[in-house]
Parts: structure tokens; sequence; C-alpha cells
């Protein structure tokens, strides 16, 4: 989220894109991960491998960009 | 949607608030995204849009934030129909203000209301965008719900997957087939009770209200509610004074004469000895009653 953010320069803009991120992936994932509502603020550790490809692909498409790994740097 | 077109409904919605209790803006909480069911508040306006994507902008406000709104109106009844009836009002404002903000080639509904059973029911998309506002104490949520974009085009998908309501339905417009209307068409279909009509169709005088809710009702579905002639000629709606300069353009006055101007002309044409012969079942005519043969008596026992 901090990626797309950074990204769209403009907050709003970038909370916008996050969402049309998220409006193409299924909810029952989100749910299953226990995701139902989510902050733009929040530092969230997805384990789910099915989630984690759908999020990636939702990113790819919605967006045109892939979405950045979380490398060790970032710790 | 445009990041500008969001800010700009979001901004024209807080300054209706902050229009109406000038000292007292409204204060915008951080956003959020909700999955899955979003815990409403008491009552919800929502008007549903569709373009790129298919969904719903609804503010749904807590009884206090209505009763605030009620006082700055003033109005000093607080009820249940006047709560409503301000949830109502908002609906209107949302209206408008998505009209301004994605006017273009964003389509946009009629406004409805809901409460928070009806709100429960009424199937919405599953993810929104979620932005709270405290007014006066009370706490609001603005929310843009919309659904995937690779779902059906011309109609809402939700979790149920049904086809979604609110629609009122227009003249021919509904018995049209769904591929004969152009792509992105919105058609409504009345599925409410007409007594929950918008404001715009309630006037001042419930007189006057209800003969213009009779002559709406049979604009909007005249295979169901067939016009009735009005007796003078001149539609409804209108002010006594001007209905009776349209019955008189019409003639009516010449048709009809009043029931005491028909007596007194009788009085005159009897005095004048011109009387025409009485009908045969006029009481005059007939023969006075039979005394009874003997006097009625109460049953025994009374």
């Amino acid at each position: 989220m901090q990626h797309i953010l950074a990204r769209a320069g403009d907050q709003q803009a970038g909370q916008l894109d996050i969402y049309r991120v998220f409006i193409r992936i299924n909810t029952k994932l989100l749910q299953r991960s226990g995701i139902t509502t989510l902050r733009f603020q929040d530092d969230r550790l997805i384990e789910d491998p099915e989630l984690q490809q759908a999020i990636a692909a939702s990113v790819e498409k919605a967006l045109g960009f892939p979405a950045r790994p979380r490398s060790t740097s970032d710790e | 949607m445009q990041a500008q077109q969001l800010k700009l409904f979001q901004d024209i919605t807080l300054q209706y608030f902050a229009k109406l209790a000038p000292g007292e803006p409204p204060a915008m909480e951080e956003p959020f995204l909700q999955f899955g069911e979003l815990a409403g508040r008491d009552f919800t306006s929502l008007v549903a849009i569709h373009s790129e994507y298919d969904g719903y902008l609804y503010l749904s406000a807590p009884r206090p934030m209505l009763r605030e709104l009620l006082a700055v109106n003033g109005e000093p009844e607080v009820g249940e129909a006047t709560l409503r009836d301000m949830c109502r009002e908002l609906s209107n404002v949302l209206s408008g203000n998505a009209s301004q903000a994605f006017g273009g080639n964003w389509e946009i509904s009629v406004p409805f209301t809901l409460d928070h059973e009806e709100l429960a029911r009424h199937p919405l998309p599953p993810s929104a965008f979620v932005m709270p506002f405290q007014w006066r104490g009370a706490r609001s949520l603005l929310v843009v719900a919309l659904a995937p974009p690779d779902s059906s085009s011309t109609s809402i998908p939700l979790r149920g997957g049904q086809d979604v309501g609110p629609q009122i339905a227009a003249r021919g417009a509904a018995s049209a087939p769904a591929a004969a209307r152009p792509r992105g068409a919105v058609v409504y279909q009345l599925k409410r009770p007409l007594a929950e009509l918008p404001d715009n169709l309630r006037l001042r005088n419930p007189r006057m209200g209800r003969a213009f809710r009779g002559h709406r009702r049979a604009q909007l579905r005249p295979d169901r509610f067939p016009a009735r002639p009005c007796a003078r000629g001149a539609r409804p709606g209108l002010r006594p004074a001007a209905r009776l300069r349209a019955a008189r353009r019409k003639g009516a006055h010449l048709r009809r004469i009043p029931a005491g101007a028909r007596h007194l002309a009788r009085r005159r044409a009897a005095a004048a000895g011109r009387l025409p012969a009485r009908r045969p079942g006029h009481a005059a005519a007939r023969p006075a009653a039979a005394p009874a043969a003997t006097p009625r008596r109460r049953p025994a026992g009374w």
C-alpha cells in the first residue's frame, strides 16, 4: 500500500488506487486471512499464497505496474 | 472514478453540513476499506451509480445526527416519519452532489432511503471505501461501494448473485426487453409503496398532495392506475383559482348548475306557474301510506 501511495503522489489518488486493487480481489480470500477492515496506515503480513497472487495480479491489472515485493532491507 | 471527482463529492457533501452550522464544520476521519458487511447507522440515503464501475454512493447517519438536522431546519416534531423525511432530504442532497461531482459519463439513479433493517437486507457490493465524519457529536459514514468491473455491465452484482433494485418505472421503459435498451441505460421499476414518494412530489397542502400524487401515479403507471377525468376538466395539481379558470376555458360552468341554483330556478318557475309536471316517482305523486291496522306492540319479555 505504501508503494502504491508513493507512486500516486496524491494521498487521495493513492487511496483510490488501493481501493481499485482490492475491488478485484475476492472478498472471501481476504476474509479467510482475517481482513475485513483495512486502514491505509495498516501494516499486515499476508501468508496465504493464493491471496498474495491475487493481490499481485490485481495491482498489475488495475494500475499497470507490478507489485513490488517487500525486501529484507525494508525491515 | 477519478480522485478529484471523489474529492469533489466528499467536499460538497461536507459543505452541506458546514453551511447548516457555520461554526461547527464536520470533521473528516481517516478513510478505510471495508470487505463484507458494513455496520450501517440508523438511516441510510443511497444513490446507485453506473459507469465503468457499478455501485452505490450512500450516507449512513445515526438518529442523533438526523435530530440535529431537524433542529437546524426548524422542524419541531421529531419522530420516525420526520427522521425518515430528513434522510430523504439527505438522499436528494447526495443525488445532487453525485450529479455535480460525477456528471458526465456516470449515470446516477433516483435517490432512496433505507433504515437499518432494510439496509441489512439490501444487497450491496462486497467492498466499500468508507469515509467517516463527525458532526455535532454524531459519527456518520459516507461510503462509495463499487462492484468489480468484470461483472455484468448493466446491473449491479450482489453478494447473492441476484439483480438489484431500486428502480422506478418509467412509462413504457420497463416493458422494453433488456436487449432493446441501450448499453448503460438505467431502467427504473417501482418496487416500493406509492406512499413513499420522493420529497419533490409532496406538497405543503396535504389535500393538494393527495391529488397530485394520484395524478403522478397515473403518469408513472398508466396501466395500473388509469387517469380519472377531473370533474372540473383541469389538472388536479392547480391551485383553486387556476383550476376554476381552466374549467371555465373548457366550458364546465355551462354544463353544470349548482344545486342551490337549480332549487332557486324551480321555485321561480313554480311561482310563475311554469313548473313542469312531477315525475311519477316523486314523493308528491305517490299516494299517502295507509295507517297500520293494529298498533305496534313490544314483544313479550321487554
